[in-house]
């Protein structure tokens, strides 16, 4: 049984040059007790899907469209209190930057306690206890709780909006590129943690990050965007090792693998579609070594391509073909 | 071939804010971010220089360059003290040494079409004036981008980021240098687009036989375009060797840990945990001894107050480590 349920949602931006659709069909199923990680480039609409779960959105963004259903209830017809009130106490967020996210001026020890007695309701003799634990929760020393945000590393400041994430016990964390700008070793560290809680609490993770391998190493599910389309989405080592859209297949290919031999690597020529002027059928067609004259007419649907496993191809039928061609760099220079 | 670029000894401390402790006790507190570096490249050799942050990459690169003064140490470009370089000795190596910059966003001026940034190194070199066309139609027919297109005439903004790192290196290739140094060259870039520049980086180096460090802390990526990979950590060089024996055959301990630290993009079963404990230490205050003794799994009593020193180990494939 999904946790959350997010079906056709479409998400718009008003922006001076008039109305973006930056997010057209948001539809995936978030099972409860896994670690879903939510991928694609910059401007495909991933970080924007998931602030819409959490209702707290760019001033300038909409949900137009869909269905946002988080334990049986409809979010989006909901008055927007409910929405507000489930924030930090069952749906939580970890923002792509710490730094940004923690104010400067303030302690993290104070901005933890906020969160625990604003929100949670903690008396504040309790407060001192909880953020100890939730800083050894994460890893981190409780006697640095006093300390500023800027005297923290980045994995610790990471460490720090995990701990502010879990404050109030959770069910879903929704962590936004969560490691992208550590290092490989400090990432490693950050993401054993992350799964560690994840399992020790049960929780249900969204992971969104364009980087393909730290799904690999995290998470039980994948949901491929592109153009602000899922694409594809499944178990995780079936859509890498089995994909069945081109543009998963063309992402796998132009990731470098150190645990492999040294391969060509396959770029995709081309950029993603402006999404002011959306093409009118598939919108990975122009980009697409697969192409034929049906992808640029119309719009392939989401549909089941294995086992629990679901894809928007015209094509999916020749996957395994397709598959072995996609793997040479010649197939995509057109 | 010889040695294009000879490094020995460098070092360079950067000074930081002084406490009144400091003052007190007569101290001159520094970080360490280079401390005692010695190489050499070949001409034609292509390096990759690869570490966490902080380790001293960066500032080795532009030591290199001459954007940084060494606070010790010698650098040899050809027969030359790239100290004592001056007037046009100087330009020259101006216009021969080129850096790639990491992000393509905010490397370009923004009030500059493509075909200004092209022409301005041009001019600042003194190239006359009706070469300019035919070395730009020259760069451009190697990053791939067409001559006759309207890119030219567009601003940084109207462009995609695969679109402007094609136009960075387009920029620095234009005075047809002899040296590059690449800063992170794809880091900001989308992963469909990072596999094109890497394959064109290759190609441009291949058929210029361009010297080239490529500074990363990425070893998946530059794998696809250096020979040669130093691993640096914590202002020193742990390992030095053929970059796929360093990937096969890793022999410092540091370079293990990071190694397996590194994510595939595939669902691999045999992931332990992770050969190395806590994090790198503050600069200011190196360790004594093998500076990666308090993180290292096999660290022994000589670890601890012995610096070890880089031995070859086996054919061009050099570490620092007591124990290997």
């Amino acid at each position: 049984m999904a946790i959350l349920e997010l079906q056709d949602v479409g998400i718009d931006y008003r922006t001076e040059k008039g109305v973006v659709r930056a997010v057209e069909r948001g539809t995936l199923d978030i099972p409860r007790g896994e670690v879903v990680g939510l991928v694609g480039e910059s401007g495909c609409g991933k970080t924007t899907l998931a602030r819409a779960i959490t209702g707290v959105m760019a001033r300038n963004a909409t949900v137009s469209s869909g269905r946002i259903v988080f334990e049986g209830k409809d979010l989006l017809q909901s008055d927007a209190s409910v929405h507000r009130g489930l924030l930090w106490r069952e749906i939580a967020f970890v923002p792509q930057s710490a730094m940004n996210a923690l104010d400067p001026v303030y302690r993290v020890s104070a901005q933890i306690a906020e969160v625990l007695t604003d929100r949670g309701g903690y008396r504040h003799r309790d407060v001192a206890k909880r953020t100890d634990d939730l800083f050894r929760m994460v890893g981190l020393d409780p006697q640095r709780k006093h300390d500023y945000p800027h005297q923290f590393s980045g994995g610790m400041r990471q460490r720090v909006g995990i701990a502010l994430a879990l404050a109030l016990d959770p069910k879903l964390v929704i962590a936004d590129e969560p490691v992208t700008a550590l290092d490989v070793i400090v990432q490693r560290q950050v993401l054993d943690t992350l799964r560690d809680l994840q399992k020790r609490l049960g929780l249900t993770v969204i992971l969104v990050t364009h980087d393909i391998s730290v799904v690999a190493y995290t998470c039980d599910r994948i949901v491929v965007m592109y153009a602000g389309q899922v694409v594809e989405s499944g178990p995780v080592a079936d859509v890498l090792e089995r994909p069945f859209h081109p543009y998963t297949m063309g992402l796998t290919n132009a990731f470098p693998d150190l645990a492999r031999a040294r391969d060509q690597l396959v770029p995709i020529p081309g950029a993603p579609p402006d999404l002011r002027t959306p093409p009118a059928g598939c919108r990975f067609a122009d980009r697409c070594p697969f192409a034929v004259a049906r992808c640029r007419s119309a719009d392939p649907p989401l549909v089941d391509v294995a086992a629990s496993h679901r894809a928007s191809c015209w094509r999916s039928g020749d996957a395994p073909t397709l598959r072995a061609q996609a793997r040479e760099t010649a197939t995509w220079v057109h | 071939m010889g040695a294009l670029i000879t490094v020995d000894k460098l070092v360079k401390h950067f000074p930081v804010r002084r406490g009144m402790a400091d003052v007190i006790a007569r101290r001159h507190p520094v970080v360490h971010a280079v401390d005692g570096i010695t190489f050499s490249l070949d001409a034609g050799e292509t390096v990759g220089l690869l570490g966490e942050s902080g380790c001293g990459k960066t500032t080795t690169g532009r030591l290199l360059l001459r954007l940084e003064t060494p606070t010790s140490g010698e650098i040899m470009v050809g027969e030359r003290h790239l100290s004592t370089l001056r007037g046009s000795d100087l330009r020259d190596f101006r216009r021969d040494a080129q850096l790639v910059f990491q992000n393509p966003f905010d490397a370009l001026n923004p009030r500059f079409t493509m075909q200004r940034a092209l022409r301005e190194p041009l001019i600042n070199a003194g190239v006359p004036k009706q070469e300019h066309d035919g070395r730009i139609a020259e760069v451009l027919e190697r990053v791939r981008i067409p001559a006759r297109g309207e890119l030219l005439d567009k601003y940084p903004h109207q462009l995609s980021g695969g679109q402007l790192q094609r136009f960075v290196l387009a920029r620095a290739l234009v005075l047809r240098p002899k040296f590059i140094v690449a800063d992170e060259p794809v880091s900001m870039l989308d992963v469909s687009v990072r596999a094109g520049i890497l394959n064109l980086m290759r190609e441009i180096q291949e058929s210029l036989g361009l010297t080239a460090i490529y500074i990363s802390h990425d070893l998946a990526l530059v794998r696809y375009v250096a020979a040669r990979t130093f691993v640096m950590y914590l202002a020193t060089i742990v390992e030095d060797g053929p970059t796929e024996r360093v990937i096969s055959r890793p022999l410092h301990p540091y370079t293990r840990a990071l190694i397996a630290a590194v994510p595939v993009p595939h669902v691999s079963q045999d992931r332990g945990p992770l050969p190395i404990k806590g994090t790198v230490p503050d600069a200011r205050h190196p360790p004594p001894g093998c500076r990666f003794h308090d993180r290292c799994p096999l660290a022994v009593d000589r670890c601890r107050s012995e610096v070890p020193t880089l031995r070859e180990i086996e054919p061009g494939h050099h570490a620092a480590c007591h124990l290997v």
